[in-house]
């Protein structure tokens, strides 16, 4: 009997077992799920002009991040080149998991290349370590129906009309209708920094951490911070204009599913709000009133393994990747995704495609990410960082009171930074 | 009257706790299972204000036939190989090792059994990056070895079968020697055959263990073809939001045929795990 069972699982150990992965020479890329349709033709004619192979391996956002950490911790020398979450360049380069770019890209002006700011979040220490694949940027999408049923004006597109935080609220109100389940405002990426820091920024607030990134001591306690956490607190818990125990990814079906007036989000959803058949149109970000318009921005880069001993070969790769105007358009144009690449800036700004929607979108992404885009807190510890304002921002919307939350937040990541300094 | 309803209280008492607790733990798989055939629009308008029409099913499979375009049934196939590999190879391994620490006594046994009791408190989560240098050192990365090997030995398992072996009579044991049967033999054809209700429980155990893991599978073994299913359950989510719909579909399906083993074999794995029974 267990010789007979034996037999079958060797068996079908022989069948299964797939022998390639270690038999493999190519170079591994580790990407997002999100890229691998757009990049994988791209990936091919690099290995066609170089003799290079690459083996893509994709992950979900969040597993993505836990696969560089824990293949980082091991050592592991079979990576090549690894997507790096903008704001998580410092934390990468000085932990070693990615190795500097500037060598492999001395004498070009990079800034010619990529959108400045976008230059700036691959940067650490005065040098490039990740060049960017693409950037991002939020917009404000309005619900026409329920803005003329509220008898409310559409916000304006134009940079003399944009519309104020303190207005929208107000007109929020007047939307909101609970026992409909109506909502008057929603945040895309609910209770998360990438989002939310638009609020502190324009209140003078500042990104939540020191210039040199190693400090929190009085910054997420400021006038500015206090304002943006109580005006958050009281749409939710004063106002009731926002709704409680909804997750990020859910917030955008529920505008989807016209059940919102005001959804502040990223310009990567008019394609699903033009599917859903909603009518709805798109204005600038809000800002507060005797404030800055602020908004959030950057995305992924590519930078080279730290641990890998194919640097040059990962070199050429992420070059390929990111650098090639042909890439950044052909990307743009398949993943939707605002561009990092001045050329496909520039296509977007000229090319008549991007006057209609969904595509016309775009081009108030575009306006927003040159005029009032402000970079992510730039630390090495910004995992700690974000995850601890993260929960803080939550615990405020479920009825936290703002200066308690953000002085113990302050508190925790002082701590945590302390390994950094 | 009176008289009934003195006598009966408590027990409608606890039957309506006993619902009211069934009702929290069902609705969200029931909601799952319903917004699995819906499109995503509709899933949250029906909680937005929240209304009963969010637990009746829709009436779209489209979700269903979208999953198995996407590799999912590949990583359906491949967890019922890997949970059905770990849970024989488990069965044999932890059994003997349990049948060994009931039957034999040797210098630092007990040491050594309270290091397998201690393998219960280390969550799999502690030991993965030194795992992951170890698969990669024997060259067994990004392959079914990876998944299945390190699922194979189980504490708890060990200990379940060291408990219920030690409580054979030793007579039973004596007699078994007397009459030249090989250790074997009796572990196979004495304490094997007793032992059912355990291998009932341990095999669950062992099957659902691998079944839900996803740390472990996602690290080491990449490559889609080696995909597991909540490692592809993971991957309906877009960058930056969820297809919803999909997701509820596969996790319908993830969560039907654990539910299967456990609704037929339930008597026996609350026995193995609570001892009661038994004997």
């Amino acid at each position: 009997m267990i010789r007979k069972s034996l037999s079958i699982a060797t068996l079908a150990f022989a069948a299964m077992s797939p022998a390639h992965a270690q038999e493999s020479d190519d170079l591994s890329l580790l990407v997002g799920i999100w890229a691998v349709e757009p990049l994988t033709p791209w990936v091919e004619q690099f290995t066609e002009e170089t003799g290079i192979g690459v083996e893509i391996q994709s992950f979900p956002f969040r597993d993505l991040l836990q696969t560089i950490e824990v293949r980082g911790s091991a050592k592991a020398d079979d990576v090549g080149a690894i997507f790096v979450d903008a704001p998580l360049v410092p934390s990468y380069a000085v932990r070693g998991l990615i190795q500097p770019m500037a060598k492999y890209l001395e004498g070009a002006d990079l800034e010619e290349i990529w959108a400045p700011a976008t230059v700036d979040a691959g940067s650490w220490d005065g040098m490039m370590w990740a060049p960017p694949l693409n950037n991002s940027s939020q917009v404000l999408y309005y619900n026409r129906e329920l803005l003329r049923a509220a008898e409310i004006q559409d916000p304006s597109s134009e940079e003399s009309g944009r519309i104020t935080w303190e207005e929208l609220v107000e007109n929020a109100k007047k939307i909101t209708d609970s026992e409909q389940g109506i909502w008057g405002m929603v945040f895309d990426q609910i209770s998360r920094y990438y989002q939310l820091q638009a609020l502190p920024e324009s209140a003078g607030g500042g990104s939540g951490v020191s210039d040199d990134g190693l400090s929190v001591e009085g910054m997420l306690t400021n006038d500015g911070w206090m304002k943006a956490t109580q005006f958050y607190y009281d749409l939710f818990n004063t106002w009731n204009i926002a709704p409680k125990g909804i997750a990020p990814g859910q917030t955008a079906e529920l505008f989807a599913a016209g059940k919102v007036g005001y959804f502040v989000g990223g310009h990567w959803n008019v394609s699903a709000f033009q599917e859903a058949g909603i009518d709805f149109g798109m204005a600038l970000h809000p800002y507060f009133e005797g404030g800055t318009p602020v908004t959030g921005t950057n995305s992924w880069h590519i930078g080279i393994w730290g641990h890998t001993n194919r640097a040059d070969e990962a070199a050429q790769l992420v070059k390929f990747l990111t650098a090639s105007p042909e890439v950044a358009l052909d990307y743009t144009e398949k993943h939707g995704q605002l561009p990092a690449h001045t050329a496909a800036l520039l296509n977007i700004d000229i090319s008549p495609k991007y006057n209609n929607m969904p595509k016309a979108g775009m081009k108030l992404a575009t306006y927003e990410a040159a005029n009032s885009a402000v970079t992510r807190a730039r630390t090495p510890a910004f995992l700690e960082f974000e995850e601890i304002v993260n929960n803080s921002f939550e615990d405020i919307r479920n009825g936290g009171d703002p200066a308690t939350v953000m002085g113990e937040a302050e508190q925790r990541i002082q701590s945590a930074m302390r390994r950094y300094r | 009257m009176t008289g009934w309803w003195s006598k009966s209280w408590p027990v409608m008492a606890w039957y309506a706790t006993v619902a009211v607790g069934l009702i929290f733990t069902i609705a969200p798989f029931m909601w799952a299972v319903a917004g699995s055939f819906k499109d995503n629009p509709q899933i949250f308008s029906e909680v937005s204000p929240f209304s009963l029409m969010a637990f009746v099913p829709g009436t779209d499979p489209s979700a269903y036939f979208a999953i198995f375009q996407n590799n999912f049934g590949r990583a359906v196939a491949n967890t019922v190989f890997v949970s059905v590999i770990s849970l024989a190879a488990g069965i044999i391994v932890n059994s003997l090792a349990g049948f060994a620490f009931a039957r034999f006594a040797f210098p630092g046994d007990r040491i050594l059994f309270a290091f397998v009791l201690l393998t219960f408190a280390v969550p799999p989560e502690a030991i993965a990056i030194p795992l992951f240098s170890m698969m990669r050192q024997i060259g067994w990365f990004d392959s079914f070895w990876a998944l299945i090997i390190p699922g194979i030995a189980n504490g708890l398992v060990i200990f379940l079968y060291r408990q219920f072996f030690a409580g054979i009579p030793k007579e039973l044991i004596e007699a078994a020697r007397v009459d030249g049967l090989s250790w074997w033999h009796i572990y196979w054809t004495i304490c094997m055959p007793l032992a059912k209700p355990v291998t009932i429980g341990a095999g669950l155990l062992l099957f659902v263990f691998q079944w839900e893991s996803f740390l472990w599978p996602l690290i080491a073994a990449p490559s889609p073809e080696l995909h597991l299913i909540q490692v592809a359950l993971a991957r309906f989510a877009t960058e930056f939001s969820v297809i919803w719909n999909q997701q509820f579909a596969a996790s319908t399906i993830a969560g039907v045929l654990p539910l299967i083993f456990i609704f037929l074999f339930q008597r026996q794995f609350v026995s193995a795990l609570t001892g009661v029974d038994l004997k």
